[in-house]
């Protein structure tokens, strides 16, 4: 060691003393009963602590921020503890009593980065312990933050996939007859429709690729979802000043279902009109309220001719068509091919929903809120898990059904009958929605007959369903008073279905 | 201001030059391989371009007349890591900006180390780190939540309001803090992370108000060096 004072004399002239030694006292340990181990106002290196520089805030004394002299004088205690060996009590004896500058032998300072803490206390480490734990939550919760961004939590209804939802109504002429039509129901929401415009005439073409495989065997579902898009399609171009003349299925080209032939007349806007923006399937469990007879007695008055429509509203006829409904979806899960051919138009995130503008996702389900946000923030599910869900949500809809409604018509395999039951259907759809009733397709037991029907089986499911609503079923759904809002589905816009 | 900090803000300044192209280009070109087949190629070139405007600002930072350990770490930060977020929004248009940034970043860091500990400096600025990115998170949500949205916003403004507060009154910083926070997270309970995100800044913003107070009453006892 160095000793840089002694008994009175100034500092010695050595580089260390000079260099280290801002100034020294004699020692008075007599005085003090202090032992001295190390130095004392040795000249310390630059520190800085966060953004404060504390040799500047030394030299403002008093410090404008008192909390940063504290967090000097601690960083510098903890520098001299372990560069010097101090001990607390040495740093007390500093304040006004001057020390003995004992250095070591020159060597290079240790950077402030070399100066590990003091030993822990018990405060500092539940304080380090306290961080730690709160970086931990803070970056988890940024992932789930990032997840449900991504996934678009709080922008439900945003996006390409939803501008036809908002923008229906700023089209003119044919084509906001089109934008109406797009906006229709349709089986696993596969839009199987194109339009072309040609003058005043609009053609509605079938877009077979957009199938659903063995969920429609039989093409039913497919046919009555053009119907739905030809009901919204009239209705708007009624509201927009047309007349019009619909020919189904006028066979001039294997895919063109129907022509819609617009002349000028008044503008007729009708209640069915002003709601095709805001019509929703709705698969949240209903409340336990009955459905009244006017409102049934309102729907059935929408019938059109060639498509009638049944109730099954007492408890009996209910139960028994819950439990074929569910019996069916049973029978549908079981069955691969359509499991898998349902899946194909299960949308797991929000870019499939976004880049494919069609299908089912979780915001469909009927889920409550909070469910369906967890839905959503956790990895999407497999086949497997959303057969388990289609089946217990199956089970939950057909108990919770205020009354099952059966659409019928003469000949549910006639492609115009299954375009004319559509229509109706779509009506009836577009009523629930202008008085606030929930509104699900109900289409397990007609696709597992088609089903039986293709692959040669034992029909399951035609007669027990013929004993409750009579011959002719073409299509059936579920209304009641639901106990969640049901959210917007994806749409293609008028510029990809137009040909 | 030293070699490297001069190094450190000429390469940052370039990077944000790099990324703004990016963002530029991304919003002229729209999607395509180069930009990552983005659904919504214009949102994100705008936010490439916001992007480069913090990797700007940040190194800028560095100009000041005396930055400290603090301001040079989080000018690293702010260079490196808006860089590397560019390469997702505008795909490989984005990787000479992010490979610039970074570089910047790392020298911005050296920087960092020759001024003080980083340990400490990261220990002292860790609660306000951790309430700007949570601050940050609410008024990300804020600004796509449609008519509720501004709860978020205000959310975010009163964090940053309870920090400038917290050493002249607490009292006053954990009622901003506390009526800022709440509304968004009860407007949107069934959301999960916002209410998750205001539990961590109550839990996070509270004591820190608090120990903020308390440093300022320990102020008078401190036996100066």
């Amino acid at each position: 060691m160095t000793t840089c004072w002694a008994g009175g004399r100034q500092p010695t002239d050595s580089p260390t003393c000079r260099d280290d030694v801002e100034f020294v006292q004699e020692p008075d340990d007599a005085a003090t009963g202090l032992r001295i181990v190390g130095a004392g106002n040795q000249r310390l290196p630059a520190l800085t602590v966060g953004d404060l520089d504390c040799d500047a805030a030394e030299d403002d004394t008093p410090v404008e921020r008192p909390r940063d002299a504290d967090r000097c004088a601690s960083t510098k205690d903890s520098y001299r503890r372990k560069r010097y060996g101090m001990s607390s009590q040495d740093l007390r004896s500093l304040d006004g009593t001057g020390a003995v500058a004992i250095i070591e032998p020159a060597s290079p300072l240790p950077s402030p980065d070399q100066i590990s803490a003091e030993p822990l206390s018990r405060r500092g480490f539940l304080h380090r312990l306290g961080l730690g734990a709160a970086t931990v939550f803070v970056v988890a919760d940024g992932v789930v933050a990032y997840r449900a961004w991504d996934q678009g939590v709080l922008s439900e209804g945003d996006g390409p996939a939803f501008e036809a939802l908002e923008d229906w109504q700023s089209f003119q002429g044919p084509e906001a007859a089109v934008a109406a039509a797009v906006l229709a129901a349709s089986a696993h929401n596969a839009q199987p429709w194109a339009f072309a415009i040609s003058g005043d005439r609009v053609d509605v073409f079938a877009d077979r690729t957009r199938t659903t495989g063995a969920n429609d065997a039989l093409w039913r579902e497919f046919h009555i979802s053009l119907g739905c898009a030809i009901e919204n399609l009239v209705l708007a171009a009624e509201a927009n000043g047309y007349v019009t003349a619909v020919a189904l299925d006028p066979g001039t080209s294997p895919d063109l279902v129907a022509t819609v032939t617009l002349s000028a007349g008044t503008p007729m806007v009708s209640k069915l009109y002003e709601v095709i923006g805001r019509r929703r399937s709705n698969r949240s469990d209903f409340t336990d309220d009955p459905m009244p007879d006017t409102v049934m007695a309102s729907m059935s008055l929408l019938s059109v001719a060639g498509a009638d429509l049944v109730w099954l509203n007492d408890p009996t006829a209910r139960a028994g068509f819950a439990d074929l409904l569910v019996q069916a979806t049973r029978a549908h899960v079981d069955d691969e091919e359509q499991s898998m051919d349902s899946f194909e138009w299960w949308r797991n995130d929000r870019d499939q929903i976004q880049d494919h503008k069609d299908g089912l996702n979780i915001d469909g389900v009927g889920l409550s809120p909070m469910v369906r946000t967890l839905g959503k923030i956790l990895p999407g599910v497999d086949r497997e898990a959303a057969d388990k869900t289609f089946l217990e949500r199956t089970r939950s809809q057909a108990d919770t059904a205020a009354a099952f409604g059966i659409v019928t018509v003469d000949d549910p395999y006639s492609l115009e009958q299954q375009l004319t039951g559509g229509r109706l259907l779509q009506r009836l759809h577009l009523w629930a929605a202008a008085n606030d009733l929930g509104f699900q397709h109900m289409n397990q037991i007609t696709e597992r007959i088609d089903r039986d029907r293709q692959l040669g089986n034992t029909a399951t499911f035609e007669q027990p369903l013929a004993d409750l609503a009579g011959a002719g079923t073409l299509a059936a759904f579920r209304v009641g008073t639901p106990t969640v809002d049901s959210m917007a589905s994806p749409r293609r816009p008028v510029a990809e279905v137009l040909r | 201001m030293t070699t490297t900090l001069n190094r450190a803000s000429t390469v940052g300044l370039a990077a944000a030059g790099l990324t703004a192209a990016a963002g530029v280009i991304e919003l002229a070109v729209g999607s395509n391989s180069w930009t990552g087949d983005k659904n919504e190629p214009t949102t994100l070139g705008a936010l490439t371009v916001i992007l480069a405007g913090i990797i700007a600002a940040s190194a800028l930072v560095l100009i000041r007349r005396r930055p400290t350990s603090a301001s040079s770490l989080a000018s690293a930060v702010g260079m490196a890591l808006p860089a590397l977020i560019s390469v997702t929004t505008a795909g490989r248009f984005a990787l000479p900006g992010a490979i610039v940034g970074v570089t910047g970043g790392a020298l911005a860091f050296a920087d960092a180390r020759t001024r003080g500990s980083i340990r400490r400096t990261i220990s002292d600025a860790l609660p306000t780190a951790l309430l700007a990115i949570l601050a940050v998170i609410y008024l990300a949500f804020g600004a796509v939540a449609g008519p509720i949205g501004f709860l978020g916003i205000l959310g975010a403004a009163a964090v940053v309001a309870a920090l400038a507060l917290e050493e002249h009154s607490t009292r006053l910083a954990t009622v901003v803090l506390v009526i800022g926070v709440v509304p968004f997270a009860a407007a949107t309970w069934w959301s999960v992370v916002i209410p998750l995100t205001a539990i961590l800044l109550l839990a996070i913003g509270l004591p820190q108000i608090h120990s903020a107070r308390r440093s300022l009453a320990r102020t008078h006892s401190v036996i100066p060096l």
